[in-house]
């Protein structure tokens, strides 16, 4: 087989699946080793704007953060929360998302990696914490309520209005999060366990999040998208 | 006198190491009041170092999985030795709270400082159990085992000597068999069994710390456990195969007197029936091994593998989460909420099928408009559905909202119902009610349910493939089904329902408009079907 048939191959199944793995797909994945044919997928990823990262048998296809083909879009993180969701319901799901992988991956020593588990009570008390502590730092609100309409008070506000956590309905704490988790556990990043009392991370997310999206190298990236001129949706 | 030779403090770690795993029992962190004032002073502690045993028995002797459900059953069993009578629910909570809340800390690292003289002190991570997920259909499940430091706690609370190694346990075996001690014998053929599994575990749980966290692993404890596997296998190989020509020899010795005597008295019988017993441990120790000699090839690969990686990991700087995403994220402008999906991008699968999907030409084209919805004061992104889109959707979510209401009713009324009651029921939830028998709906929907006659949901479960967002906003039960799934997983626990006119037994209602200030009235008339309802 030539090595683009090679590339375009192994490509196929990166965007079919988001990875390749070596016990199921072992020719192929030492196929990514064959330099030519690495040195056409780097084109494709210089063109197609993503990465290819490969960790302990593993090769995943990772979209930039900028790109809008092969990545989500608003609507689908609106529509992953309800079809009649707001903007705000999508600002609360993205923090609730930041929030998890902050409470797994937030150590600021060598190893990042701050837990095993996670239960959905233990979020639910993080969470109140961290929004609560928002919503009483008076000077930062009224900086925050004069500058933006839609602000992190607004979802601060939303999550307070949510009912407690016994029950599981859409507007409930619980239902909330758990329509958060759902969406990471159909992207394989997380699982929900001990019937949907507690959560725990896949290997995936732990490749990824270890060998990729910590990596100081990203700062930048970051800082540019919070300070940078306004991305198109 | 100064005393400078401080050798009497050489391997001081090792003790504190037995302190540190106590301490994590008895000054548990996580303390929740409900269940530790059900307790007097000490008797939690048993409780939870008896859990321990019971992992222990119930993986190396039995090698049994060890759920939280088994785990519950024990608590249960020796609650009355400790005079208390709890509720099933309570039993299973308090069983959580011992597994999850003390043993695991609740999912986050537990250290401790031992001093190791000469080099300092250390941070020890005291970690008793360990957990392995198990994929079943529909769900997961968590199998529990100890950890190295849980045997090492177990083994030395119960003062058997570190030191006793697995040549010394055969050694005992061989002398008890050549003195016909067979009683004796199977107890020791049965700690071969636990010992040789205990290696098993070792390199299972090592290769699973591998995979999770290489920082966890050091070289010294890979080639530990490699270099004692190896000498394990290669020393203890021959003499278990000795073993068992022993436990040959004597069977045949029994055989011939058997032979010679016509029959055995009760105690050689006896003795012939222990020997069974041995000969099985002992298969089962081979047996075992040869899996050991297996999984050290493997574990030597994946070790290999990891390191490589780790190389390039340990290179890596990570940067503070907490100022980096997470702070932003709380200052956010909101001209940068709408593209907030940029943050996960890396993280999801490719979505290709959004964009480069030829079909999507095809897809009705949606108008964006200004929503306007909850919270004053939001401005809110420009996107939406033009009015047919938007009616399609009010289709869905109300044929979604008939197929919940029928499948709450049939789970309240627990037995066959007509379609008559279904519906006097439904006008107490008025929401619901005008939702549904505005533009008739409910009657249409109806109809199309008898015209399916089953909606078997069980079949459902076993047989669903991806489910597209209804784009017709015509009745689709799997639709509603995965719809509906999200809030209620088990489908209110409904196996099957059965749609069937047994008579032309009618049901006839009128019902009124408003429209300005007239009110128009309609009558409807539709068969009063029966609905046949069957749980799991």
């Amino acid at each position: 087989m030539s090595d683009i048939k090679t590339a375009l191959k192994i490509y196929r199944k990166l965007v079919e699946k988001g990875q390749l793995d070596r016990e199921t797909e072992g020719d192929l994945f030492l196929e990514f080793r064959n330099v030519e044919v690495r040195s056409i997928l780097a084109e494709f990823e210089d063109e197609l704007d993503f990465k290819t990262i490969e960790v302990a048998g593993t090769l995943y296809l990772l979209p930039n953060m900028t790109n809008d083909v092969m990545g989500f879009t608003t609507k689908d993180i609106r529509e992953s929360v309800a079809t009649d969701a707001r903007l705000v319901d999508a600002y609360l799901l993205s923090y609730i998302s930041m929030f998890i992988l902050f409470l797994f991956y937030g150590g600021r020593n060598r190893n990042p990696k701050q837990r095993e588990f996670l239960r959905i009570s233990k979020l639910i008390e993080e969470l109140d914490r961290r929004f609560g502590m928002a919503l009483a730092d008076q000077e930062q609100v009224k900086v925050l309520e004069e500058t933006y309409a839609l602000n992190f008070t607004r979802i601060a506000e939303l999550w307070e209005s949510k009912q407690d956590y016994e029950e599981r309905g859409r507007k409930t704490k619980t239902g909330t999060i758990l329509n958060t988790c759902r969406l990471l556990e159909r992207e394989n990043l997380l699982r929900l366990v001990e019937e949907d009392r507690e959560l725990r991370p896949t290997r995936k997310l732990d490749d990824l999040m270890l060998n990729y999206y910590l990596d100081d190298s990203r700062v930048d990236e970051i800082k540019q998208f919070f300070e940078g001129a306004e991305p198109d949706a | 006198m100064v005393t400078t030779n401080l050798e009497f403090l050489e391997g001081f770690e090792q003790r504190m190491r037995l302190v540190a795993a106590i301490d994590s029992i008895i000054n548990r962190g996580n303390r929740k009041m409900e269940f530790e004032r059900l307790f007097e002073p000490g008797q939690l502690d048993n409780i939870i170092l008896s859990v321990l045993v019971f992992i222990m028995e119930r993986t190396l002797t039995e090698d049994e999985d060890c759920k939280m459900e088994s785990i519950a059953n024990f608590v249960t069993q020796i609650m009355p030795d400790y005079s208390l009578d709890l509720t099933s629910e309570v039993t299973r909570k308090l069983t959580e709270y011992i597994i999850k809340d003390i043993l695991q800390n609740g999912g986050e690292p537990r250290f401790y400082p031992i001093m190791q003289y000469g080099q300092g002190m250390e941070q020890l991570r005291i970690r008793l159990i360990d957990d392995k997920l198990i994929d079943v259909p529909r769900g997961y499940v968590l199998n529990y085992q100890l950890t190295d430091q849980g045997y090492d706690l177990l083994f030395r609370t119960k003062e058997v000597e570190q030191e006793i190694s697995f040549t010394i346990e055969e050694l005992k075996l061989r002398e008890l068999i050549k003195r016909k001690n067979y009683k004796k014998a199977i107890g020791q053929s049965a700690n071969l069994v636990q010992m040789i599994r205990q290696k098993k575990n070792d390199i299972r749980q090592f290769v699973q710390k591998v995979r999770e966290n290489i920082y966890d692993v050091n070289i010294e404890e890979f080639e530990r456990l490699v270099s004692s596997t190896y000498t394990l296998l290669e020393e203890e190989y021959g003499m278990m195969n000795e073993i068992r020509a022993m436990i040959v020899i004597s069977e045949e010795r029994l055989k011939e007197e058997e032979t010679t005597r016509g029959a055995l008295d009760e105690q050689m019988s006896k003795a012939r029936s222990e020997i069974a017993v041995i000969r099985r441990n002992i298969n089962l120790t081979i047996g075992e091994q040869k899996e050991l000699i297996l999984e050290r090839l493997s574990l030597s690969r994946i070790y290999k593998e990891t390191i490589a990686d780790s190389f390039a990991l340990s290179r890596a700087r990570f940067y503070d989460f907490e100022q980096v995403i997470l702070k932003p994220l709380e200052r956010c402008d909101e001209n940068k909420v709408p593209g907030l999906w940029r943050l996960l991008n890396p993280l999801f699968k490719p979505n290709p099928d959004r964009t480069l999907n030829l079909l999507t030409l095809f897809e009705r084209q949606a108008r964006l408009k200004q929503e306007e919805e909850g919270t004053k004061s939001i401005v809110l992104e420009e996107l939406g559905e033009d009015t047919e889109l938007h009616i399609i959707t009010q289709l869905n979510n109300r044929n979604l909202d008939f197929i919940q209401g029928l499948l709450e009713f049939a789970d309240r009324r627990r037995e066959s119902f007509r379609f008559g009651e279904f519906f006097l029921d439904l006008e107490n939830n008025s929401s619901t009610y005008q939702e549904l028998t505005v533009d008739d709906l409910i009657f249409k929907t109806m109809l199309k349910l008898y015209d399916l006659q089953v909606i078997d949901l069980k079949k459902w479960k076993t047989q669903q493939e991806d489910v597209v967002a209804n784009a017709t906003g015509e009745l689709d039960v799997s639709y509603c089904l995965y719809r509906l799934e999200y809030s209620h997983p088990d489908l209110y626990g409904i196996k099957k329902l059965e749609i069937s006119k047994p008579d032309e037994q009618l049901f006839v209602q009128n019902l009124e408009t408003q429209i300005g200030e007239e009110t128009f009235s309609r009558r409807i008339a539709i068969s009063d079907f029966r609905i046949e309802v069957s749980f799991e």
